[in-house]
């Protein structure tokens, strides 16, 4: 990079969860450590001995939609332009705002528009080959989950990119805005990540053995593995520069990010490999490990991630190792949004003030030895997260996110 | 951005000349869906793990193999790879699987691996050990020229020293429900190698750029996405422009309105055929092979893809027909 880099602030958050839309219902449910925990409804549980997760309910897309067509949008779609409206809500523009200004969309997923692929598979099986209905395919294209947010705000100044980078794309999405920004490609980026709950993926997981039955316990000796869960996180970045101009409030400061690939194992993470990605964040970030408030930690609540994710960390902050918290045991595996819903969460820690549980907790894991900030909110003045997260194929990213302040 | 090599598995053959002669010559291909002939992936890469493998995943394997490099820090390189709808045979696999089994989880783990959406990417990068960043990006049609403003991203930030870029598609059921009749499915696999900087390349990335179309109107955005590139060069000193291709001829017109006086190669849908996420590496390579075949020259070439359902890309490239000093 020539000269010195853009700094690049977060002014809009948008939340769709099985904890509340927005980020009040959001910053409440995180403060009491709500969780949800219901049987899945998305699809026929018919043959499986359990299967519990954490749908969102409640929601209706015409609330949000205005632009498009709601059939034209799957459940992931719809997640995705509804939290960017909200994002752009509580950032105070409206999107004639931003039409004449070069932008910048990255969503990530885990499965895409997963219950429109489901249904298609279905069909298939029900009726032949022959009656997939090409609406559906249509809209069931992966490019969707950004491309929507352009068409549905008449954004067309953008570079749409959906990243299916599984369990850690909402962290690409976000490390990708924050780079357009600082090279000056964009002045905005709308980014975050999305997932609903289908049956490929609880089928997939439940036969990999990491299907929790009852609720997602993470760091806990009796853990059990993840919970189906969904929603959206959309984060509305922009350069310090516009952000000033117009005003506009700042929750946070995107300090920097870290990403690599364990190319390693299909399914199993690996400890140097995370610890790698950690350091690249942190001096991408230019923050001292010291400096390290809390840690939203990727977190599944699976024996193999939740040991090595914590050995990692140790292997990076040692005996200083800050609150390691895991969304997770509140909003499940939320898959493609978990990292960019973990992002929102810690701008909420920063600019409210506490630190959110890991609810769920009954034992701690001796072998893991960390803070979990069990059961209950802590108060606490929060400076600097890192947000991680991980993905089978070893597609690591995290992101480092610090309260804003002028001089830095 | 340096391309500084690229490689691809076509439907013309599995060697790279195959593909630049069968291109550059208009080599007819057979009516019909297209595979990559003689491409048997244990021939290509052994017995040892590949059984398991999609055909997507070792076409990418194979083609990646010739880009790397023993001296390749493999810590400091990555994989960014376009895709539709990651395997949606996979996908479709685990669904009926489920559906139709004893058992709703009576589903082989090996195709729970390949469903993934970024598997591909991800076993590509296991098979050669990168370690560098490892990405996927779904963009439709247009994907491939969107994954190259990616890697410059990744690559001026300082996140990678070498990228390899491209996608893989194969032919599958799940493949034909994206295709629009209008073109011959093909499969293949298209990658370039991108450095920062390079001594020497086939050609420096000068812009690339997308536009939506929030009206409908294709062809606007694929002349609005052609301008935004052309502001680092001028249109009348393109030399060559070529399109993926779409069911009208919006892409053609708006290629011709924009650099009149550029050779508009054919489009990649009546050449290849319809390769989806492969079309931008798929043009970068007829480009680039094109050049080749007319000699060293310093050269400016204008490539737009089009996602059908509204999105576009360009890219400007400056090429020399061997090679380019920077």
């Amino acid at each position: 990079m020539t000269g010195t880099p853009e700094r690049v602030v977060l002014t809009g958050r948008g939340v769709v969860s099985s904890i509340g839309f927005g980020v009040a219902e959001f910053t409440e449910g995180l403060r009491a450590g709500r969780n949800e925990v219901a049987p899945l409804t998305a699809f026929d549980t018919t043959g499986f001995a359990y299967a519990n997760g954490s749908e969102v309910t409640g929601f209706d897309p015409a609330d949000w939609i205005t632009r498009t067509p709601v059939d034209q949008l799957g459940r992931a779609s719809a997640f995705a332009v509804a939290a960017t409206r909200m994002a752009l809500a509580e950032a105070g523009l409206a999107a004639e705002e931003l039409r004449d200004r070069p932008g910048h969309i990255s969503v990530g997923t885990a499965d895409g528009e997963a219950q429109d692929l489901d249904a298609l598979a279905a069909d298939t099986v029900a009726r032949g080959a022959e009656a997939v209905d090409p609406a559906l395919v249509e809209r069931a294209g992966t490019h969707r989950l950004a491309a929507s947010i352009a068409w549905e705000f008449g954004l067309e100044d953008v570079t749409p990119m959906t990243f299916p980078t599984a369990c850690s794309a909402g962290n690409y999405a976000i490390g990708d805005g924050l780079d357009a920004i600082r090279l000056g490609d964009a002045d905005y980026a709308l980014v975050g990540g999305v997932d609903a709950v289908c049956r490929r993926s609880f089928a997939s997981f439940y036969r990999l053995g990491i299907m929790s039955p009852d609720r997602c316990r993470p760091f806990d000796a009796d853990r059990k593995g993840i919970l189906s869960g969904e929603g959206a996180g959309i984060l509305l970045l922009e350069s310090l520069t516009s952000a000033r101009a117009r005003g506009a409030t700042i929750h946070a400061e995107v300090l920097g990010y870290g990403l690599n690939c364990d190319a390693h194992h299909a399914f199993a993470p690996e400890e140097k490999s995370i610890q790698r990605c950690m350091e690249s964040a942190l001096r991408d970030a230019g923050v001292r490990p010291e400096d390290v408030d809390l840690i939203s930690a990727h977190g599944t609540g699976t024996k193999s991630n939740d040991v090595t994710e914590v050995r990692a960390i140790k292997s990076v902050y040692g005996d200083r190792t800050p609150p390691v918290i895991s969304l997770k045991s509140m909003l499940g595996h939320t898959m493609g949004a978990s990292a960019a819903l973990g992002a929102i969460a810690s701008s909420i820690a920063i600019t409210e003030g506490f630190l959110p549980p890991t609810v769920n907790h009954r034992t701690p894991d001796p072998e893991l030895g960390i803070d979990c900030v069990p059961n209950r909110s802590v108060p606490a003045d929060v400076r600097i997260v890192q947000n991680n997260g991980f993905a089978f194929g070893g597609n690591n990213a995290i992101v480092l996110l610090g309260r804003y302040e002028e001089s830095r | 951005m340096i391309i500084t090599a690229w490689s691809a598995l076509s439907p013309y053959g599995t060697d790279d000349q195959d593909f630049a002669q069968g291109t550059v010559s208009g080599r007819p291909l057979p009516d019909g869906p297209r595979p990559v002939p003689d491409f048997e992936p244990r021939e290509f890469l052994g017995q040892q793990g590949t059984r398991a493998m999609s055909r997507a995943t070792a076409l990418s394997v194979a083609t990646a193999a010739r880009l790397l490099t023993e001296d390749d820090d493999r810590a400091r390189t990555g994989l960014v790879l376009g895709t539709t709808n990651g395997s949606a045979q996979n996908i479709l696999d685990v669904n009926r699987a489920s559906l139709q089994r004893g058992k709703p989880y009576h589903i082989q783990p090996t195709v729970i691996q390949n469903a993934a959406m970024n598997s591909v990417a991800s076993q590509t990068a296991l098979w050669h050990g990168l370690r560098g960043p490892n990405a996927t990006l779904a963009g439709g049609r247009s994907t491939g020229l969107s994954a190259l403003g990616y890697c410059r991203r990744l690559l001026l930030t300082g996140r990678a020293d070498t990228l390899l870029a491209g996608a893989a598609e194969e032919l599958t059921e799940a493949r034909t429900w994206v295709g629009d009749g209008t073109a011959p499915l093909a499969e293949g696999c298209a990658l370039v190698r991108l450095e920062r900087s390079a001594s020497d390349g086939l050609a420096e990335v000068l812009a690339v750029a997308s536009v939506v179309a929030v009206d409908g109107d294709l062809g606007t955005a694929v002349l609005k996405a052609a301008d935004r590139v052309l502001t680092r060069t001028s249109p009348d000193r393109v030399w060559a422009a070529v399109g993926s291709g779409t069911s009208d001829d919006a892409e053609s017109k708006a290629l011709a309105t924009v650099c009149p006086e550029a050779t508009v190669l054919p489009p990649l849908t009546e050449s290849l055929g319809q390769v989806h996420a492969a079309s931008g590496p798929f043009q970068l390579a007829a480009v680039l092979s094109h050049a080749a075949a007319s000699g060293p020259a310093e050269r400016f070439a204008l490539l737009t893809s089009a996602e059908p359902q509204g999105i576009a890309a360009a890219a400007v490239l400056r090429v020399k027909g061997e090679t380019v000093v920077v």
